[in-house]
C-alpha cells in the first residue's frame, strides 16, 4: 500500500480509530492490533512475502532469547554469525544472486568460457533491506549487552513489522523502539497534531515535489542524447529534488504516521541540501542508515581511531561502498557510493569531518558568502554522484555526464518551459530554509504564526496536494531497495 | 482525543467541501478547449450524440486511434447510413462496454465496429479513459452501472470525495483561462462533429524513424488484464443478444511503427484468436496493409493517421462495411 494512495487515503483514518477505541486499556491489545494491521497494510502489496517477515521475526526473537540465555561470549557469537547468517542470507539471495550469477558469467565471458546463465524470477520482497537491517540491530544490541532480550514475542513481531517505517524505514534501533512497544502507549494530543502536520508535508514533498519534478528528470534521461549542459543540469539538479522529495516525504509521512499511534521514530533528514561539505550531507541524509552503518560497521571496524591511514581509508571506503551496494544490485550504486567515499576521504583525513554539528546560520537570516559557497559545491558533488544513482547503468551515467561537457549550450528555453516547476522546487527550498531550525518545515512556533494562518497553509497545501499530483500514483523510488 | 478529532473533522469537512466545489468547477471546464489539443471532446462529444435526432446505425468503438482513424462524413458518403464515432482516449473495452449500453439505450446501430488497440488491454484503470466519458454521460441505467461495476470502489470513492483530485488535469487551462492567456490546442487538430478528431499535420520520415515511441516497446499479451478481455466478451454478448453484427477492427498505424513493435504478429494473432473463438469478424489494417497509406504523408504521428490518412482509411473501411451489413 503507498502512502501516497486512495487505499492509504481510507486505511489510516479506519486503523487510528480502531487503535485508539478498541486496544486503549491493554498493551497486549495495542501491539496486537499494530501487528495485524502491519500484515495487512505488507499483504496489500504481496501476501506471500508476510512469510518472509514472520520467519525473519521468529529467528532472532529466538536468537535473542537463546543469546540472553547464557554468559558465554563465544556461544552467543555462534547464535550472532547465525543470525548474520539467516538475515544477510535472504537478502543476499532475494536481492543479490541474479547480480552475482550475471557477474560471474560475464567475468568468465571476458576470458573467452561462455557459461550458461541460471539466474531465477525473483521478486524483491518490498522493504526487506529495511526491516532485515532493523532486526539484525536487535541481535547485534543483544549480543553487545546493549539490550536485554525481550521475552514478549508480540512486541518484538510488532516493533519488526510495524506498518509507518516497513518498507522504507527510518530503519530504528531496537534500543530505541522496542522499549516504546513494551509500554503502553497514551493519546497525546500534541504528539498526534505534530504527527499530522508532518504527514501532511511529508505527502507535499512527495506528490507535489518529487512527482512532478520525475516528469521532467524522466524525459531528460531517457534523451539526454540530444541536450544540451544546461539541459543536463537541470535534469540532475530536480533529480535531486526528486529523490529527496520522495525520500524525505516518505519518512516524513512514517514519522508522522508513528505519532498519531504514541510512538517517536527516529529523524531520518535534517536539511541535507543545506550541508556544508559531503560529511555534513551524510550526518543529515538518510540519518538511520548512515548512523546504522557507522554503529555496526564502521566503528566495528575500527572507525577513525586506527594508527594506520590506510586502514582508515578502508574503512571509509568499506562503509560507502557496502552502502551503495544496500541500495541495489547495480554496479551505478557502487560508483555512488565508491564516489562519496572519495569526497568524504579527504574531509576525514584533514580533520574536517565535524567542521559543521549545527545547522547553516542558526542565528543569521541569510548564509555567509562562503556558507552559500560551500553549500552549492557540496550540493554539485552531491548531484554528480546522483547520475549514477539515476541512471540505468554506468556506460549512461558516463554518457550522461560527458554530454554535459561535449555540448556546451545553455538552452534557456529548456529552462522557461519548465520555469512553473523551477518556481515550485524554489519555493520549497525557501520555505525549509525559513525552518530549518525546526525539525520538520510544518512545525510551527504558535507564538509567530497565528492559528488562522496555519490553517490557511495547510488547506492551501492539501489543496495543492490535490491538485497538483500526477496523472498516476507514483511508488516511492526506495522502495525498491 | 476529543480535541484532536474536533480539529480534524473540521480540517476534513473545509477540504471535503473545498474539494467538492473546487471538482464541481473544474469538471464543468468546456473540453473544446482541452488541454494540449491531443485530446478528444468528450463533453462536445456527447452533446453532439444526445442531440443526434437521426439514429445512428454504424457505431465506432474504440481508443484514439478510433476517433481519428474512422472519418465518419466519408463513411456516411460511401454508407448512405449515419454514424457516429464514439471513440475516447485510451478507451478499454470497460469503458466501451457502457458506452455501447449508452448508445443501446437511444439508438439500435446495424452495425458496430471495435477498435482494438493492444495498449488499452494493459490497465482496468478508469479515472481516465472511464471517466473523461461518465462526467458526461446523461444520468440513466447505464451510467449508473458504469459506477457501480466498471469502477473499481476505490475509484468510486476518489471520484466521489476527492473530485478536485479527479479532474485536476483540467486546472492547468483552467488557470491560463482565468489568466486570459490563450489554452487552445496549439496543434491545428479540431473536433470535426460526430466524435470524429482530425489533424492536418504530417509526421515527417525522419522523426518517424528516429523518434518513434515504439523503438523502446515492451508490451506483450501478458501484459493484458484478464478483465478487459471480459469485457471484450460481454461487448460480443450484448451485441448478440440485440443482433446487432460486430467487427473487430484494428485501424492502420505507420508501417515503420509496426515493424518497430517487434512482436506485433503476436499481438494481432492473440486478437484474431479471440475474435475467432468469439466468432466476430476480425479486420487487421495493419497486416493487410491499404497500399494507399503512405508513412511521412498520412500520419499525424507514429501512432495515429491524418485528416487526410482517416479519409482514405475511411473509404477503405466503408467497401468491408458494405460486405458486412448487407
Amino acid at each position: 500500500m503507498l502512502f501516497n494512495s486512495i487505499d492509504f487515503a481510507l486505511f489510516l483514518p479506519l486503523v487510528f480509530g480502531g487503535y485508539w477505541l478498541l486496544s486503549s486499556r491493554s498493551l497486549w491489545v495495542q501491539n496486537f492490533f499494530i501487528l495485524l494491521v502491519s500484515y495487512l497494510f505488507y499483504g496489500w502489496w504481496d501476501w506471500r512475502f508476510l512469510s518472509l517477515i514472520v520467519f525473519s521475526s521468529l529467528v532472532d526473537f529466538s536468537i535473542g532469547k537463546r543469546m540472553g540465555q547464557t554468559r558465554d561470549q563465544a556461544v552467543r557469537k555462534r547464535w550472532l554469525y547465525l543470525s548474520l547468517a539467516i538475515n544477510l542470507g535472504l537478502l543476499g539471495f532475494f536481492k543479490y544472486y541474479n547480480f552475482f550469477v550475471e557477474e560471474f558469467i560475464g567475468a568468465f565471458h571476458r576470458i573467452g568460457v561462455t557459461l550458461e546463465p541460471n539466474t531465477l524470477n525473483i521478486i524483491l520482497p518490498v522493504g526487506i533491506s529495511f526491516y532485515t537491517f532493523q532486526t539484525l540491530s536487535y541481535t547485534i544490541d543483544v549480543y553487545r549487552g546493549k539490550l536485554e532480550p525481550t521475552r514478549d514475542w508480540l512486541a518484538f513481531f510488532a516493533y519488526v513489522s510495524f506498518f509507518p517505517q516497513l518498507v522504507a524505514g527510518p530503519i530504528e534501533r531496537s534500543t530505541r523502539l522496542l522499549p516504546q512497544f513494551q509500554q503502553q502507549r497514551t493519546f497525546n494530543y500534541e504528539q498526534a497534531r505534530d504527527g499530522m502536520r508532518q504527514i501532511l508535508w511529508g505527502l507535499f514533498k512527495k506528490i507535489v515535489i518529487a512527482d512532478s519534478c520525475a516528469v521532467v528528470v524522466n524525459d531528460i534521461f531517457a534523451n539526454y542524447e540530444t541536450a544540451g549542459t544546461g539541459t543536463l543540469i537541470l535534469g540532475a539538479v530536480l533529480f535531486a529534488f526528486q529523490i529527496y522529495g520522495d525520500f524525505s516525504g516518505y519518512s516524513d509521512i512514517a514519522i508522522g504516521t508513528a505519532r498519531l499511534f504514541g510512538f517517536d521514530l527516529m529523524r531520518n533528514f535534517a536539511y541535507p541540501y543545506f550541508s556544508r561539505n559531503v560529511a555534513e550531507f551524510w550526518r543529515r541524509w538518510h540519518i538511520s542508515l548512515s548512523t546504522w552503518f557507522r554503529d555496526y560497521v564502521y566503528i566495528p571496524l575500527g572507525g577513525s581511531r586506527v594508527e594506520s591511514r590506510w586502514i582508515l581509508i578502508r574503512n571509509v571506503f568499506i562503509v560507502f561502498l557496502v552502502s551503495g551496494f544496500w541500495h541495489g544490485a547495480n554496479w551505478t550504486f557502487i560508483v555512488w557510493g565508491a564516489l562519496h567515499a572519495c569526497f568524504f576521504l579527504p574531509l576525514i583525513l584533514l580533520n574536517n569531518n565535524r567542521s559543521y554539528l549545527d545547522i547553516v546560520a542558526r542565528d543569521r537570516f541569510l548564509p555567509t558568502a562562503a556558507d552559500l559557497g560551500r553549500m552549492l559545491f557540496t550540493f554539485a558533488l552531491v548531484c554528480i554522484g546522483w547520475v549514477f544513482f539515476r541512471a540505468e547503468n554506468l556506460q549512461h551515467a558516463l554518457d550522461y555526464l560527458a554530454q554535459m561537457v561535449e555540448n556546451p549550450e545553455l538552452n534557456l528555453a529548456v529552462l522557461r518551459k519548465h520555469l512553473i516547476l523551477i518556481a515550485g522546487v524554489a519555493i520549497f527550498i525557501g520555505v525549509e530554509w525559513l525552518q530549518r531550525r525546526r525539525r520538520h518545515a510544518f512545525e510551527f512556533s504558535e507564538n509567530r504564526v497565528p492559528a488562522w494562518a496555519r490553517a490557511g497553509i495547510y488547506l492551501v497545501t492539501a489543496l495543492c496536494i490535490l491538485l497538483l499530483a500526477p496523472r498516476q500514483e507514483t511508488p516511492f523510488i526506495y522502495f525498491q531497495f | 482525543m476529543k480535541k484532536f478529532l474536533l480539529k480534524i473533522s473540521i480540517y476534513s469537512a473545509l477540504l471535503i467541501g473545498l474539494n467538492l466545489l473546487l471538482g464541481r468547477y473544474l469538471k464543468t471546464y468546456e473540453s473544446v478547449d482541452m488541454a494540449a489539443g491531443k485530446q478528444f471532446y468528450p463533453n462536445l462529444r456527447w452533446q453532439e450524440f444526445y442531440a443526434e435526432s437521426d439514429p445512428v446505425e454504424v457505431l465506432i468503438l474504440g481508443s484514439s486511434h478510433a476517433y481519428r482513424s474512422y472519418e465518419p462524413y466519408t463513411l456516411e458518403a460511401e454508407l448512405g447510413r449515419t454514424v457516429f464515432n464514439m471513440g475516447s482516449s485510451a478507451q478499454s473495452p470497460i469503458t466501451s462496454y457502457y458506452l455501447l449500453r449508452e448508445v443501446m439505450d437511444r439508438h439500435r446501430p446495424a452495425l458496430v465496429i471495435l477498435d482494438l488497440y493492444f495498449m488499452v488491454f494493459t490497465s482496468d484503470e478508469l479515472l481516465n479513459n472511464g471517466l473523461a466519458n461518465w462526467s458526461y454521460m446523461a444520468e440513466g441505467p447505464a451510467r449508473s452501472a458504469f459506477f457501480r461495476e466498471g469502477f473499481s470502489r476505490r475509484d468510486q470513492v476518489a471520484v466521489s470525495l476527492f473530485p478536485a483530485y479527479v479532474y485536476r488535469k483540467y486546472a492547468e487551462p483552467k488557470l491560463k483561462k482565468l489568466l486570459g492567456r490563450s489554452y487552445l490546442p496549439p496543434k491545428k487538430g479540431d473536433y470535426s462533429g460526430k466524435g470524429f478528431v482530425g489533424f492536418t499535420d504530417t509526421l515527417a520520415l525522419n522523426i518517424l524513424q528516429n523518434y518513434n515511441q515504439f523503438d523502446r516497446f515492451t508490451t506483450g499479451t501478458a501484459d493484458f488484464t484478464s478483465r478487459c478481455e471480459d469485457y471484450l466478451q460481454k461487448i460480443v454478448m450484448l451485441c448478440r443478444s440485440e443482433n446487432i453484427p460486430l467487427v473487430f477492427s484494428v485501424a492502420p498505424m505507420p508501417e515503420i511503427s509496426v515493424e518497430k513493435i517487434g512482436n506485433y504478429p503476436e499481438l494481432s494473432d492473440h486478437f484474431r484468436q479471440i475474435a475467432a473463438s468469439l466468432e466476430v469478424p476480425y479486420w487487421d489494417y495493419n497486416r493487410q496493409r491499404l497500399t494507399v497509406l503512405r508513412d511521412g504523408v498520412h500520419y499525424y504521428d507514429d501512432d495515429h493517421m491524418n485528416l487526410a490518412g482517416a479519409r482514405l482509411f475511411s473509404k477503405a473501411v466503408a467497401r468491408d462495411v458494405k460486405n458486412e451489413i448487407q
